[in-house]
């Protein structure tokens, strides 16, 4: 039993999982992966947007800030001013709408009247109250009010808010008309001692007529293009690059803009404005008629090659655009033009940099730095990379990464033997890029090597893009579906 | 137990071992025993100053090609046995678990060297393993005839908790286009009590262990087994025995789990727009998990008790000595394992001491050992099939020990 009790005893040392000798190497699968560009489309997020013209050419979109006005802009709600006396029994009450409006016909929403009474009669008293500008299928709005006498005078009545939800108010000249009968018990009509008219707010659904002049200045907003964020060298050339203004307009009154001026500053902190005939003019923005109620009509205007010196100054590697534009609502103010707004009622104004990807890339040199984890190399004494490529893009492309440490000086770079080198496949007759073929690449991970990852702190990644006859000057676009397709596995030799 | 005839530890491998005393009772039996089937603990691990290292490079040299791993523990509570001229009856009780892991030394080898060795290549790593313990009550009788003996047990199994790979097929390649990872599984896992998995980062395994445990007794995971004997007695001093135990089932109702994972999935890395769009992060073992598609269901299922065969033949030298002969065969899970004792017993007044040689498939080596003492009508032995292992048995496949109370007159 002793021995027994030995030899568990034996047993019961920690048991630690083994240090050796001998190489453990691994081999696994790092990424599958096809990318195009039509699904980086979907992917686009902030104020990048990528637009697939039907026939897959694509065009990427850098959006500024959209201006979108509805009709609370323009007809806020209108509180109550106050009672208004009606000091006789037919009595005609301007109202006081801001903004120089000129109300023609408007539906009532969330409005409630009121009306206070008084008289000296010592008996019952029946009062018919109407407005004559105010009706609803055709029959004016009217109130009847009983006044019972109580013994005593004067009698007074404060009538409970009626709501005018769905009445049609309709005047040339902003005002409403009171008319009322006060009949005794005895049949005799009387002149109220008191009559006064109040209201909690007036909000219409619908408004037809004058609705005033707005100005609504878009200053100073600014559109980051970052296209050429990563560039250290070479020539783009965009075919036709473009600044567009498109409204979106659903209130049935005039818009007009103006675009005062536009600046675009290079990479380098060149400041250019753009050149155009089109600076400083008028641009008139199409509205729904009358007859259009409910429709939204949109207009588009683009500064490009056609009009402007934009392609020029673009393809100097344009960072932002700053821009200066005003919206106007009845530039002309004629008062006696009749428009509308509804509910629905609203207009935007988007202005975007469109950068077609039609063009030319020569001898570009793009770079761009990631954080590097050397930790997770900790275990890793050697190794290979192995990439099967698959490049649909009318371009060469050069890749290198260069190791970083601390200072951002260079230790070393991972492809020994000088740039990973991805070539085009060719282009045929109509532009098109030729069907790729699947290449492989090695990249051997010597000790080295693993040793100078282990100390960097960044990875810099430079990359060189050639399209194809670039050289001679060649346009090519860019399809949505071209892409890039990479296998990568790795074979690492672990230490324990 | 071939040592110890006429007693009722004898009875757990020859039901038809007739009792040498009218009354016996047994007490506190019990057995313990490890069998690696491939390398002993030694040839797996490695001591480095006072750390004690788990070395799969000395693990995979010493490798077999199908290796296990099998551990198992009675506890024979207690014993009852009373005889006649021609008849006896006994009852009793034992807690009973077992657990093994088979494994294949291509599950070393890639563990110890990692798989790029095996690019383009399948393998197949798939561990099988099973653990089960069970309570059993029993009731036995023996009926002399002649020169024959007949012995029976009739086993009721409460069966506490199970797991088993009903299927244990896990084909792993290394594609060598670029390195990726295709399994082809045909697995199986049942569970009752034992095992829960819901992902690779959460694994539960609960045996029962020491715990002596009466959980579902009478309601749920009930068996049955059998244990059969015929002895025969050539003459005074020689006899001959076959016998047949553990033959029956326990049916396994109780939370019974199954795991089910069967196809072709391969793991060819992330997709890039993946790893754009998925602000959780990406989890290597959680696309595993996903990959191998485990589908976890409720199903009723049944293990077999693990059945041994056995021969013998008792001689008695004269009154000092006595030769015995055991010859044993397993069906228990994978461990299909046959064993061959010899051993020789020398008789004292107050004890026994027995030496004996073990003869296990894989195994050659293994001297044993034997006392018995006895204090009127008091007892108590101990045992080990391999005496080399309580000495050192980091160097031994094979550790066994037996030990137990008797009282009989």
């Amino acid at each position: 039993m002793i021995l027994a009790m030995n030899s568990c005893a034996l047993f019961e040392e920690d048991l630690i999982l083994g240090s050796k000798e001998d190489e453990y190497s691994v081999a696994f699968p790092m990424i599958n992966s096809r990318v195009t560009v039509g699904k980086l489309a979907s992917l686009a997020k902030g104020n990048v947007s990528v637009a697939i013209e039907p026939d897959g050419k694509t065009i990427v979109n850098y959006n500024g800030e959209v201006i979108r006005r509805t009709k609370s802009s323009i007809f806020p709600p209108l509180p109550s001013l106050g009672e208004l006396s009606i000091p006789d029994t037919f009595v005609n009450i301007p109202l006081q709408f801001p903004n120089a409006y000129i109300i023609r016909k408007a539906v009532f929403q969330n409005t409630k009247l009121v009306f206070s009474f008084e008289h000296t009669e010592p008996q019952d008293v029946t009062i018919r109250m109407q407005i004559l500008e105010v009706s609803k299928n055709g029959k004016i709005f009217e109130q009847t009010y009983q006044m019972p006498y109580t013994g005593s005078a004067p009698s007074k009545l404060n009538t409970v808010p009626v709501s005018v939800d769905g009445w049609t108010y309709q005047s040339g000249d902003n005002s409403l008309t009171f008319k009322y009968e006060a009949i005794t018990k005895d049949g005799k009509r009387i002149k109220l001692d008191k009559a006064v008219f109040n209201y909690d707010i007036i909000v219409f659904s619908y408004i037809e007529g004058y609705l005033g002049y707005h100005i609504y200045p878009i200053q100073g907003s600014v559109i980051d293009v970052s296209l050429f964020n990563k560039w250290l060298s070479g020539s783009f050339d965009f075919a036709d690059p473009k600044v567009s203004i498109r409204v979106e307009n659903a209130f049935g009154v005039p818009v007009r803009s103006k675009v005062n001026a536009l600046e675009l500053t290079s990479i380098t902190g060149n400041r250019v404005n753009l050149q155009s005939e089109f600076i400083q003019k008028d641009i008139d923005f199409d509205f729904p008629g009358l007859n259009e109620i409910g429709q939204l009509k949109t207009t588009y205007f683009a500064f490009d090659t056609s009009n402007s010196n934009i392609r020029q100054i673009f393809n100097e590697k344009t960072k932002t655009i700053v821009y200066d534009i005003s919206a106007e609502i009845n530039a002309d103010r004629d008062l006696g033009g009749t428009g509308f707004i509804n509910n629905d009622s609203y207009f935007t104004v988007n202005v975007a940099v469109e950068v077609p990807l039609h063009g030319s890339v020569k001898d570009v040199v793009l770079t761009d730095t990631v954080s590097f984890d050397a930790t997770r190399f900790e275990d890793v004494e050697s190794g290979e990379l192995k990439m099967l490529i698959t490049n649909d893009f009318p371009a060469d492309i050069e890749l290198q990464m260069y190791m970083l440490d601390e200072s951002g000086s260079r230790i070393g770079q991972l492809m020994d033997e000088g740039p990973l080198v991805i070539v085009s496949p060719g282009v045929r007759p109509d532009g098109r890029a030729n069907t790729p073929q699947e290449k492989v690449h090695f990249i051997p991970l010597s000790a080295s090597k693993i040793r100078d990852l282990k100390q960097s702190k960044t990875i810099a990644i430079v990359g060189k893009i050639n399209t194809t006859n670039s050289q001679s000057g060649q346009t090519l676009w860019i399809y949505d579906d071209y892409g890039m397709g990479l296998k990568l596995g790795a074979l690492v030799n672990l230490k324990n | 137990m071939v040592t110890t005839p006429g007693t009722i530890q004898s009875t757990y491998i020859n039901p038809s071992d007739f009792p040498q005393k009218k009354f016996q009772l047994s007490l506190a039996g019990i057995h313990g025993e490890i069998f690696s089937r491939g390398p002993a603990y030694d040839q797996m691990t490695r001591k480095d100053g006072n750390v004690q290292y788990l070395d799969f490079d000395q693990w995979k040299s010493n490798a077999q090609s199908l290796n296990g791993i099998f551990v198992q523990g009675h506890v024979h509570t207690f014993d009852v046995a009373f005889k006649t001229e021609k008849w006896a009856f006994s009852a009793g009780h034992a807690f009973r678990q077992q657990g093994g892991v088979e494994y294949s030394s291509k599950l070393i080898e890639l563990i110890s060297t990692g798989n790029a060795p095996f690019i383009g290549q399948t393998i197949g790593i798939g561990p099988s393993f099973q653990y089960n313990a069970w309570n059993e009550f029993y009731v036995g009788m023996q009926r002399k005839s002649g020169k024959f003996t007949f012995g029976i047990k009739a086993k009721y199994i409460a069966g506490l908790s199970s797991l088993t790979t009903e299927k244990n097929k896990l084909d792993f390649t290394t594609k060598s286009e670029f390195y990726q990872w295709q399994f082809n599984t045909d697995y199986v896992i049942r569970s009752s009590s034992a095992f829960r998995f819901d992902s690779f980062d959460d694994v539960v395994f609960n045996p029962v262990g020491l715990n002596l445990s009466f959980d579902h007794l009478l309601y749920n995971n009930t068996g049955f087994g059998a244990d059969l004997g015929l002895s025969y007695a050539i003459n005074d001093k020689l006899g001959v025995f076959i016998s047949a135990t553990d033959i029956g089932y326990i049916k396994w109702d109780f939370v019974p789990r199954k795991y089910e994972s069967k196809g072709q999935f391969i793991f060819d890395g992330f997709d890039v727009e993946d790893v754009i769009t998925d602000s959780t992060g990406i989890s290597v073992t959680d696309s595993l998990y996903q990959i191998f598609n485990f589908k976890e269901s409720r199903e009723q299922f049944a293990t077999q008790l693990p059945a041994k065969f056995y021969g013998g033949m008792h001689w008695n030298l004269n009154e000092k000595y006595t030769l015995n002969f055991l010859f044993r065969s397993d069906l228990n899970w994978q461990m299909n394992t046959s064993h061959i004792y010899l051993s020789g017993v020398r008789h004292f007044k107050v004890a026994d001491f027995g030496i004996s040689w073990n003869l296990r498939s894989g195994s050659y080596i293994n001297p044993g050992f034997m006392v018995r003492l006895r204090f009127g009508p008091f007892g108590w032995y101990a045992c080990t099939d391999n005496v080399l292992s309580l000495l050192d048995g980091r160097s031994q496949q094979i550790f066994n020990v037996r030990s137990g109370l008797h009282f009989q007159f």
